[in-house]
Formats: C-alpha cells, structure tokens, sequence
C-alpha cells in the first residue's frame, strides 16, 4: 500500500510537471509572438537595410525637385530671353541672321543678359547657366558652322567669395560683371558641348515644357566637372 | 625562491619599460576621424591636391582612422577673409575648418592658442630634412604654425605664338627681356607694333617695385600702418621705373591674374606666379574668335641693376586649427605623409611650385615633366635659383588692405593716364600722379 501510495504521488507530480511546461510553453509563445509583431526580433541589418531604403527614396525625390525646379527655371529663362530678344531687341526667325558677323551686336546682348544669368544661377543653385545664340561672330572660320555665340556661367561649388567664372563669352563683359574667364574659357560654345546636340535640334518644338530634356552626364570640355544640362529644345 | 622573485621583479620591469615604447597615439581605425580642409590648391583646374588627398584617405587614412574631407577650394587672395569670417562666426560663415592653406599673414588674427604647433609632432631631426628658409617662414616666436608644403616664386610668362611675329618685325629677342630695361623698352616698341596694346600684365607690381629696390642695395622700410616710409628716395626711384611705362599703357596691372589677358590676345605677356602655369589655357582666342596655340614660354624674372637679384618666394602652406589631440596628430600625419620626398615633387610640378623637402629639390634636375610648359617654368626656377637669392619678404600687418587699394586705384587711374599720354602729355608728369596716389595710402 506504502509503495502504491508514492506511486500514485509521483504520478500526480509529473502531471502537474507537465501542465506547468506546458503553460510555459504557451507563455512563452505568446510572448515570442509579440516580440515578432513589434519587430523587436528584427536584425540589425534589416533595419539598415530598411532605414537606408527609406533614405534613399528621399533623396530620389529630393533629386527629382531639384531637377524639375532646374528644368522650370531652364524654360522661364528660355521663354524670358525669347521675349527680350522679340520684343526688347526685334530680333527673331532669320532675322537672328543680323548677329552673324556683328560683334557689336553680340556684345550688346550679353552685356544685357550677363546680369539676368548670374541671378538666377543664384537662384537656382545650379552648378552653371547659358544662353546661347544661333549665330557667330565670325562665319569664316574653320569651325564656324558649329561655333556659337552666348554665355555660359560656371559657379564653384565650393565656397568661395568670387565663386562665378565666364566660362564661354565674350571676356569683356564678364569683367565687367566681376567674372574672370575661366582658365578653359573660351569666346564661343561648340555645339559638341552637349551629347546629342544634332538630336536636340531636330526635335526642337514647342511647347518647351513638353520638349526639354536633361542631357545624360557630361564632361565640360577642359575642366573635371561633370554635368547634366538641362536644354529647353526650341532654341529658334 | 629568490631566483624566482628576481626573475619576476626583472620580468616585470622590462614590461613597465616596454609600456613606454607602446603606441600613444591618439588614433583608432576603428573610430576614424575627419578633417576638414580648405585649400588653395586649384580652384578652377584638376585639382592635384584633391587627387592626393584621395589617395591618402584610401591608404594611410584607412590604416590610421583619418579622413580628410575638402569643404572649400579658394583662392589665397580670398582664403583670410574667408577663414577670419568663419573664426568670428559671422553670421552664415563656415565652421573653422581643421587644416587650411595659410600664409604667415593669413593666420594673424587667429591666435596663438587656437593653432596646432608642428613641432609638437615634427622633431628637430625631421624639420632638418626641409628647407630651413621655408620652415622659419612658418615659425611665429618658437611656434612653428605654418608648415611648409610647397613655395612660389613669380616668372615672365609670354604667348610666343605672338611674340615670334613681334620678334620677326621689331628685332626684339627674348634675350633683351633679361634686364627691365629691356622689358621696358621691348614693351615701349610692341605698344607701337600692336597699334597701342599693352606689352605685359603684371600681377603684385609692387612686389616688382619692392625687389627691384632691393636689387639696387635698398632695403624697403615700413610704417607702423602697414605702408612704405615714402619719405625714402630709393622707393620713389624703383617706384617711377614701373610707373612711366604703366602711365603710358606699355604695361597694365593685372585684372586678376596675367593668364587671363594673355589668353584672349589682350597681352603679349604676364608677370605672375610660377603656380599660375596650371590657370594658362591652351590657346590664345582672339575678340574676331581666331585662334592659335599658346605655345607658353616660361624665362626668369627680369633683373634689376647689375648687383645681387633676389627671387621672390611666397606661397602657402598649411595651417591647423586647435581643437582635439587626435585631429592635431592626424593633421601632422597627413602633412608628413604629402611632403615626403618623391610625392612632394609630384605635387609641386603639377601645381606650379617649389618644393619644401631637400631630397625632392635635388630630384628637380632628373625629372620627367607633364608639358613643355612645365619643363620651361622649372628650368626658368632653376635660373633663378642659381643666379639669384631666395628672398621671403617680411609679413606686415595690414600691408595687404593697401596693396589691394594701390591695384584697384592704379586699374582704374591708368586708362585715362595712357589716353593723355597719347595725347601728349609728359608721362613723368603722369607718373608723378600716380606716385601721389601711391603716397595717399599711407
């Protein structure tokens, strides 16, 4: 009887065992399961991963502001030189013609846009701004079929006090504006500056706000400074 | 058991005694520190400064834990307001950046305590291995605060596509630029060859002035204001020698540096600084858009009188801003590594300058240069620093404000003093107006 009483104990014990790693279990599970719905199992990596993710596609459209907010300054400036040019100066169509060969002319409108580009180069922090015309100075010379006329600005990225140099244009004006020519400047622009240029004037249209386009990423000629130019392609 | 005690007194202390030899560096790769640097190093060109920067931050900066970071490439015209701004806190100013290009003059309003001393990390022993006049340029008391990374002179730049049609017409050979005598009779000649364009833009002239006096056996005395004594006749003279041919348009005080008139065909020549080389376009474009290559020749700055010439020596070098230990040791440690003998020499060629190291000085004579150019500057270097002797002029607190007023007084007085000395007028007359302008700075 003695014996079959503790054994009728122990089993008792084990079953009380039993429930209490089972309730142990459950405790357990439930706790791991809360754990899992608030991330708190989550790895470190993943939330790297995550957070750059996240980051990332800030800055994406962070990018994509500043370079539509690029673009819509490119066309206000495309349409503001546009009407200076019609209306201010009666030049338009193949009247634009006249500038070839006259460099007093040419001089004369860069000497009137000078300050309207470095506004809004200021602006727009932008690493550059241009006008360019559809015309020569010279339509003699070996490259003049390809050689253009206008400004070009370049601003120094880093801080500086004179921080805007002319990088094409004529070196006059821009002395006078208080912009030392580049050490790669030159007089007039070369269409080769920008990829596709042949492309970009035959698609030339308006409206502009349709028809511009932002140059994949280029050199500027001479200098490390990589680029991409945003082009409003009805230039005529 | 004595024995034993012996040996674990003596154990322990060859133990203590290597303690002392352990590293105390202040470095750790595992928790890099960044320096920020601003330099003068290329504002406008491939930056060799920056490439090396690059190099470094990839291989000794990985191994030790520092990062050298450029947040501002300028100009050394520009680069003491910009850093006395930044050290004031002006409103929108930069933070002080850690290491910067200096000139004894740039650092004076930063003081003293606020400054890494060099010789903290450099021993004697290690500063003998640099040219000593570089070094004691940079030494303020005992301090050494600028550490020498490279030094200019000043060199006759010309556009010898252009001078050789001069040449051909007038007789005038390089060799007649070797005195300013015949500078200035060259560039009287070329003004009425070119139909009344200036022969030669000079940057600094006053600097021209103040060796040529010194040339000449004077030495130059300063006021407590920063200015010349104006009472000295020896400056009046050296002064009137620049002033004539200046009154008369036969040369002009540079826009901002020579380089850029010799490229758009404005003169046939500039007087500049040996680092200008990088700043020289390949062509000569001219107003009607014509072009021709530049084909840049490079001579020895014109002597004065037949006695001892003196080579001008200026330039930055590198300054460091107080704040931790570790960034002082890091900044020393990329100054040691920049300046070590065959990378110093590959820098300063590509920028323009001289080196600072002596092994990279004597290595000059062997060496394989990127251009024509640059093989014509150094061997007009090596002139020079045979026949004439390194001169670094004194820093003067507030010299530079004047100089600034002379040059933008003198650009805007000169256009009209050419129109009246074509019309006639007595150039000395004209000079002596701009000697009176010169005095008013006092």
């Amino acid at each position: 009887m003695f014996i079959q009483g503790r054994q009728f104990k122990k089993t008792m014990q084990k079953q009380l065992a039993a429930y209490m790693l089972l309730l142990a279990g459950l405790l357990l599970a439930v706790i791991f399961a809360g754990l899992l719905l608030f991330g708190r199992f989550d790895t470190a990596k993943q939330t790297t991963y995550e957070s750059l993710n996240f980051q990332m596609k800030i800055f994406e459209k962070e990018v994509d502001a500043y370079f539509n907010s690029l673009a819509a300054g490119s066309l206000d400036l495309s349409r503001y030189v546009t009407d200076f040019l019609e209306q201010g100066q009666n030049i338009s169509g193949k009247n634009f013609e006249s500038l070839n060969n006259n460099p007093k002319k040419l001089e004369k409108l860069q000497s009137a846009l000078i300050g309207v580009l470095e506004e809004r180069l200021k602006q727009h922090n932008a690493s550059g701004i241009f006008v360019m015309f559809d015309a020569t100075v010279n339509s003699v010379t070996d490259d003049a079929k390809t050689s253009k006329s206008g400004l070009y600005l370049q601003q120094n990225r880093f801080l500086s006090n004179q921080d805007i140099s002319l990088y094409r244009g004529i070196s006059s004006v821009g002395k006078k504006q208080g912009m030392m020519p580049h050490r790669k400047w030159r007089l007039e622009f070369q269409t080769s500056i920008f990829p596709d240029y042949d492309q970009i004037e035959r698609n030339a249209q308006l409206p502009l706000n349709e028809s511009y386009m932002i140059t994949s990423k280029t050199v500027l000629s001479g200098t490390s400074d990589t680029e991409h130019i945003t082009v409003p392609a009805a230039m005529k | 058991m004595k024995k034993i005690v012996t040996i674990l007194c003596l154990s322990l202390i060859f133990l203590l005694g290597l303690t002392g030899c352990m590293d105390n560096s202040k470095l750790d790769p595992d928790k890099p520190v960044t320096l920020s640097v601003w330099h003068i190093y290329g504002e406008q060109t491939d930056s060799p400064m920056n490439d090396l920067i690059d190099e470094f931050n990839s291989t000794v900066g990985e191994e030790k834990g520092i990062v050298l970071k450029v947040t501002n490439m300028t100009t050394t015209p520009d680069i003491k307001d910009q850093l006395d701004s930044a050290f004031e806190g002006a409103p929108g100013a930069p933070e002080m950046p850690d290491l910067f290009s200096a000139r004894p003059d740039t650092i004076l309003d930063i003081r003293e305590e606020n400054l890494v001393d060099f010789q903290d990390y450099f021993t004697p022993d290690d500063l003998e291995e640099y040219v000593p006049e570089f070094v004691k340029d940079g030494m303020f008391d005992d301090h050494l605060f600028v550490f020498p990374v490279s030094r200019s002179t000043r060199a006759l730049f010309i556009n010898a596509s252009q001078f050789e049609r001069f040449s051909k017409a007038t007789g005038v050979t390089y060799q007649d630029l070797n005195t300013w005598e015949g500078f200035f009779d060259a560039s009287e000649k070329y003004y009425k060859w070119s139909d009344g364009q200036a022969f030669c833009a000079i940057d600094y002239p006053i600097q021209s002035i103040e060796y040529d006096m010194i040339a000449r056996g004077n030495v130059p005395e300063y006021t407590a204001d920063g200015w010349y004594d104006i009472s000295d006749k020896a400056l009046k003279k050296s002064f009137m020698r620049f002033a004539k041919p200046l009154a008369k348009g036969h040369i002009v005080v540079s826009d901002k540096y020579a380089n850029t008139q010799i490229m758009t065909g404005e003169v046939l020549a500039g007087v500049g600084s040996s680092a200008s080389i990088n700043y020289y376009n390949d062509e000569i474009i001219y107003p009607n858009n014509t072009k021709e290559p530049m084909n840049l020749k490079v001579l020895p700055l014109p002597k004065s009188g037949t006695g001892m010439q003196y080579m001008p020596v200026t330039g930055t070098g590198f300054a460091a801003y107080k704040t931790t230990d570790q960034k002082a040791e890091a900044a020393a440690v990329f100054l040691r590594w920049l300046t070590q003998g065959k990378r110093n020499l590959d820098f300063v060629v590509e920028a323009g300058y001289m080196p600072v190291h002596n092994s990279a000085f004597d290595a000059i004579e062997d060496y394989d240069f990127p251009s024509p150019a640059h093989e014509a500057l150094f061997d007009a270097i090596k002139t020079m620093k045979k026949e004439y002797k390194p001169l670094i002029r004194p820093e003067v607190k507030g010299y530079y404000d004047k100089v600034e007023i002379l040059y933008e007084g003198l650009k805007e007085r000169c256009p009209d003093l050419k129109k009246r000395a074509d019309a006639g007028e007595d150039p000395k007359d004209l000079a002596e107006e701009l000697w009176d302008f010169f005095c008013s700075l006092q």
